[in-house]
């Protein structure tokens, strides 16, 4: 594979990188002296004295949350903080249906997959009771008129499936569920985590701790005729049900709750503020460009050219065209990725020249605003200028459309929390804001 | 590593864009998701070809998308791939998936969310090939796929790939779309003429034909003025070219949307222009079409003969070129001008002719239309329950085809129908649903025709506050509406309420107002009513003699319009006078006249009201048997019809005619049949009297205690309408059984 391709395939959008690709990882939070959100979530975990903990985690899509969690799920089993904590990883997509999302799924989900990681433990106790209950359960469901002719099989993991592939089955199954909640949780509680611990202790594991990584890609839907959404009502309305498992706990949050009027209920929901994985700041509130972070950014770049054996300059000519693509990218890496391919594709071959990064750049710029109208144009603009979220309850769904189609970015600083449009929106002629 | 690209057929952007994109499939690795905006069909498949040959050793796997089929969307493209080693998958049709008429697009939002698993499943390229506007949707459906993209490839037409996809545009008859395919084929229109006026060099052609298209398009929306826009800037482009049939297109397109906005005289001018043109380029098709629309226009500014000449013309012209639907259509507007003057016979036979062609040729819309039309004949004869079919049948196609306006008048008069036959609850709600219909299309005469029949409602039921602050929003809305017509019938109707509320001073002043407007505008059935309302005020206010005059007047004009209805109501009315002056020969005359021509009419309403006056007539002669039979006879008839409030008053006329005869028994139970329907009709003036001949049954029958609550009831009822008079008879006679 020659080394262009090789960079083309490095720069890609949808690949989160996993915790062990040491080499082109970027540990820009520490670079540009924000607190490390890995350190505040290991932190919170490792420094809580018997009381379990649960944080809420979000970020923008494609800034690289699950490369985040994967490495805190490294940093605590490790035991750098020092105390090793073992980690259950849940991918809620895999089992979910996030169109369609309730409180007792998650829970089972979380139950499943740290039954499921500590058998892989060899953790073997008096399943009994718990099996026992499985039975139970499997010949309640048997026995429920609408699930007939869904194979529920015995193995709890199967649940899950039918979960997911039968949405007629839900209300059905939630409802039991919801009945056995109870039950669930004083089994879990009582009997698997007490043992749980004590045999993990043994293996040197301080403590225990849940991350439910994908929630924050639920999708807003308004479920009943007093505006209440879905993603409010499961991480509000039903904070307890979410909160009941007696061991830590960290759930990703979609960014359009996080950023709504309703964070200050999520805070006193869960006992503390919301961590953010914000967009690198590569240009502060004034506009002016923010070397550490420009330069962070430019570091990811540059690492994986390196690895596809090409210097900075073998890609750009000139090589200030990277900060340009790194200012533009408004410091989401995922933004960046997708300027620099549509760059690469119109080069046919390196370096890219400023010529041909003219071109990109107008043309993303145009793609970016496709869906655009005058309307949201408008609240852009607004944003831009005040570097202020859109605080009006009238304009709450505009807000949650600019932040989810990334048209908005959440940053911070030492004074706190600030937003901004999307740089490349700036790229667009004015007249063709319409 | 350069590539060649040898395409002697795309244009010079379009092999730019193409040298992107088979970059982007040379060198990805594993899932990626790209869009190549493509706004023709057909170029859509010369790319998949041209990217095959260029990457020979890349197996590409094309895959249309089946909005039907029951599999997802990423069931079907796993499907596609199956078990085959591909390299990249190209995707066309997933515009189809996207309901512009407001509706979700799970199939996309649910691509959005498996992304994991459609990495795993597709590690290759993944290209949708989409027009604009659907990747533009996508992108607001899916914003997490959108997020991660890895280009957007944007290929334009050229001249000839252009013409055809126009071609493809406007292939379909715009009645035969629902509204998403509608919506879908303006989004593409107006992507299309994006794309061709930001190209160097746009062909006029295509241009004005877009623009054509697009006009239609925005008419069926009912967004005239953008729809006006479309058509001038078509004409503009058709003079230049010297196009004379695209000129003639584009003046009757303009044409419809002044007929659409009732801007009569424009539209008839820009109609006669279109036919002239199309005789000139001998297009007859195009000059029927235009003939029927003239033909409309002036039959809507009464110009009947004319407009059954120009129907008559244009008949004849279909038939000559085997043109069946312009046949349909013809006939349908000579069964209006029948309709329009009451040969309600022809009209029914010609609506059922058109209703056959139109079945015949699967036009829903007209279909709709001629059932619509049908159901108008039947209600103006009071046959209810056949009209009411009728319209439901209309509305159920209107909605199929996604005809709003037509909707919304099937559901106007489904609620008069509603209304006519007492059931208000039922007339409210539909009528409150045409109303935001008509509010949404933006029709305001048929909003303020709506809100006039709400306050009818109300006034019926005696809300006579309510009804006159619903007449008054109608009243400005009409004004606004430069409506003349709808000013005057409300102001018409803001009389009737005045003079239920016995201010017959401000009810006389609002008919005189009504009909000055109504001879301004020469609306002679207008004038007939507004002469009828003073009549009937002289009438209750016993000047006799005045009112005898008035409705002689009102007769006397619709003798000449020859408006057999009208005739018929005159004459009732007539008869009431003669029979409140005791002119009890003249009253049966003037009865048995009206009864004859609502018989000729087939109006059942018309002739049990009248068989109901012979009925008072006989009583008053005291031939009290024929009174009985009369009454009997029509109360059949009421219920028949399912009009309830006939019925009530049929059976309160037996109850006073048992009453008057002593037959107390008798008279308590019928008046006791009679209550509950005025109750349910909300008729408080029929309540009251029926618990006031109640009363005087019970009182008869020297049940006091029952007499007593009855009076104090009616006393109730009629303070509540504000009819002192009556309230002071109640108590009078509730104080003389004390005694």
């Amino acid at each position: 594979m020659d080394s262009l391709t090789r960079f083309y395939q490095l720069c890609d959008p949808l690949r989160p990188l996993e915790a062990d690709e040491e080499d082109l990882y970027v540990d820009w939070q520490t670079q540009v002296g924000l607190d490390d959100v890995k350190t505040l979530l290991s932190n919170s975990v490792t420094r809580s004295t018997g009381v379990p903990v649960t944080r809420l985690f979000t970020g923008h899509r494609g800034t690289g949350k699950t490369t985040e969690l994967k490495r805190v799920k490294r940093k605590l089993e490790s035991g750098e903080t020092g105390r090793r904590i073992f980690v259950s990883f849940v991918e809620a997509e895999e089992s979910l249906d996030l169109q369609d999302v309730a409180a007792p799924d998650v829970v089972f989900l979380m139950v499943r997959q740290l039954v499921s990681d500590l058998r892989d433990q060899k953790f073997e106790f008096g399943w009994q009771r718990f099996t026992g209950f499985v039975k139970e359960f499997v010949e309640l469901l048997r026995g429920e008129v609408q699930l007939k002719g869904i194979d529920i099989g015995a193995d709890p993991l199967k649940f899950s499936v039918v979960l997911k592939d039968v949405p007629r089955a839900r209300p059905v199954l939630r409802s039991l569920l919801e009945g056995k909640l109870p039950t669930i949780y004083d089994l879990v509680n009582g009997e698997i985590l007490e043992e749980a611990r004590g045999f993990l202790r043994e293996r040197g594991f301080d403590d225990i701790l849940l991350i439910v990584d994908q929630l924050d890609r639920i999708p807003r839907k308004v479920i009943n005729g007093r505006g209440l959404t879905n993603d409010e009502n499961l991480f509000l309305d039903h904070a307890g049900t979410l909160r009941a498992l007696r061991c830590h706990v960290l759930f990703t949050i979609p960014t359009e709750l996080a950023y709504s009027l309703r964070r200050v209920d999520l805070q006193n929901a869960y006992g503390a503020d919301i961590l953010a994985l914000p967009a690198i700041p590569v240009h502060d509130r004034d506009g002016k460009a923010c070397d550490p972070g420009v330069r962070s950014m430019a570091e990811v770049v540059k690492r994986r050219a390196q690895k596809a054996g090409l210097e900075s300059s073998q890609v750009f000519n000139p090589p200030t065209l990277l900060e340009r693509f790194v200012r533009l990218s408004g410091g989401h890496l995922r933004s960046l990725f997708v300027l620099l391919r549509a760059a690469l594709d119109r080069a046919s071959h390196l370096p890219i020249t400023e010529d041909i990064a003219n071109r990109a750049i107008r043309r993303a710029a145009s793609d970016l605003a496709l869906p655009l109208r005058r309307r949201e144009w408008e609240a852009l603009e607004r944003v831009h200028a005040t570097k202020a979220p859109l605080e009006g309850p009238e304009e709450a769904a505009l807000w949650y459309d600019l932040l989810c189609g990334l048209y908005v970015f959440a940053y911070e600083d030492e004074r706190g929390r600030w937003y901004d449009w999307n740089p490349l929106l700036g790229e667009v002629p004015t007249e063709d804001r319409r | 590593m350069s590539t060649r690209v040898a395409t002697p057929h795309l244009s010079i952007e379009n092999q730019v864009e193409l040298r992107a994109l088979v970059n982007m499939l040379r060198w990805a690795g594993g899932f990626t998701l790209a869009f190549a905006r493509v706004n023709h069909p057909s170029l859509a498949q010369r790319l998949c070809r041209e990217v095959s040959r260029l990457l020979p050793e890349k197996k590409i796997l094309t895959v249309q998308v089946d909005p039907r089929s029951e599999a997802s969307l990423v069931e079907q493209l796993r499907q596609a791939v199956a078990d085959q080693k591909s390299d990249a998958l190209f995707v066309s049709g997933v515009e189809k998936l996207f309901d512009l008429a407001g509706g979700d697009a799970p199939q996309v939002a649910m691509f959005n969310f498996n992304r994991d698993y459609v990495r795993r499943e597709f590690p290759f390229p993944v290209v949708f090939l989409a027009p604009d506007f659907a990747i533009r949707e996508f992108a607001r459906r899916a914003p997490d796929c959108w997020s991660g993209r890895s280009g957007v490839y944007r290929f334009v037409g050229d001249e000839q790939t252009t013409r055809q996809t126009l071609h493809e545009l406007g292939r379909d008859p715009i009645w035969r779309l629902n509204r998403s395919e509608r919506l879908e084929r303006r989004a593409i229109l107006e992507d299309l003429l994006r794309e061709l006026e930001g190209s160097a060099d746009p062909d006029p052609r295509s241009l004005a034909q877009a623009c054509l298209l697009l006009g239609v398009l925005t008419w069926a929306e009912s967004e005239w003025a953008e729809s006006e826009r479309c058509f001038e800037r078509a004409l503009r482009i058709y003079r230049q070219l010297g196009d004379r049939a695209g000129e003639a297109h584009a003046v009757g397109g303009l044409g419809e949307v002044a007929l659409a906005q009732e801007r009569y005289q424009g539209a008839a001018k820009r109609f006669e222009e279109a036919i002239v043109l199309y005789q000139e380029i001998g297009d007859r098709t195009g000059e029927a079409s235009s003939t029927i629309n003239l033909g409309v226009v002036v039959g809507l500014q009464r110009r009947y003969q004319e407009a059954a000449d120009r129907f008559e013309r244009a008949f004849a012209l279909c038939r000559e070129i085997g043109e069946t639907l312009g046949q349909a259509h013809a006939i349908h507007g000579l069964g209006d001008v029948a309709r329009f003057q009451s040969r309600y016979e022809e009209a029914d036979d010609r609506y059922e002719q058109a209703l056959a062609l139109y079945r015949q040729l699967g036009d829903r819309l007209g279909e709709a239309n001629a059932l619509y039309s049908l159901g108008e004949v039947a209600r103006v004869q009071g046959r209810y329950k056949e009209a009411a079919s009728l319209y439901e049948q209309a509305l159920a196609l209107y909605r199929q085809v996604g005809a709003r306006p037509g909707e919304a008048n099937a559901l106007y008069s489904l609620g008069e129908v509603a209304r006519a036959r007492g059931r208000h609850e039922e007339a409210v709600l539909l009528c409150e649903q045409a109303l935001t219909l008509f509010r949404q299309v933006g029709d305001r005469r048929g909003e303020a025709g709506a809100l006039r029949s709400l306050g009818e409602l109300a006034r019926v039921q005696g809300r006579y506050e309510e009804a006159i602050s619903v007449y008054e929003q109608a009243l400005a809305l009409s004004r606004q509406a430069g409506d003349r017509l709808g000013e005057a019938n409300t102001i018409h109707g803001l009389g009737e309420i005045a003079r239920l509320q016995q201010r017959f001073g401000e009810a006389a002043e609002r008919f005189q107002q009504a009909l000055t407007l109504y001879r301004e505008i020469g609306h002679r059935l207008g004038e007939v009513n507004a002469i009828h309302g003073l009549g009937e005020i002289a009438r209750l206010q016993h000047r006799f003699e005045q009112a005898a005059e008035r409705f002689k007047e009102a007769l006397a004009i619709c003798r000449q319009i020859r408006h057999p209805h009208g005739e018929a109501n005159a004459l009732l009315s007539l008869g009431e006078v003669a029979r409140a002056l005791n002119r009890v020969e003249e009253a049966e005359k003037r009865h048995q006249d009206a009864l004859l021509i609502y018989r000729e009419l087939g109006d059942l309403l018309g002739e049990a009201n009248a068989i109901h006056g012979l009925g008072e007539v006989a009583r008053l002669q005291h031939r009290f048997e024929q009174a009985a039979e009369r009454f009997d006879q029509a109360l059949a008839l009421y219920r028949q019809l399912g009009d309830r409030l006939g019925e009530a008053n049929a059976t309160w006329s037996l109850a006073e005619l048992a009453r008057l005869q002593g037959r107390y028994q008798e008279a308590a139970n019928l008046f006791e049949q009679a209550l509950p329907i005025y109750r349910e009709v909300s008729d408080r003036r029929g309540e009251a009297r029926t618990l006031l001949g109640y009363a005087r049954a019970a009182r008869g029958m020297g049940d006091f205690h029952r007499a007593r609550a009855a009076y104090e009831q009616a006393q109730r009822v009629y303070e509540a309408l504000g009819l002192t008079q009556q309230s002071q008879v109640a108590a009078e006679e509730a104080r003389e059984l004390s005694s």
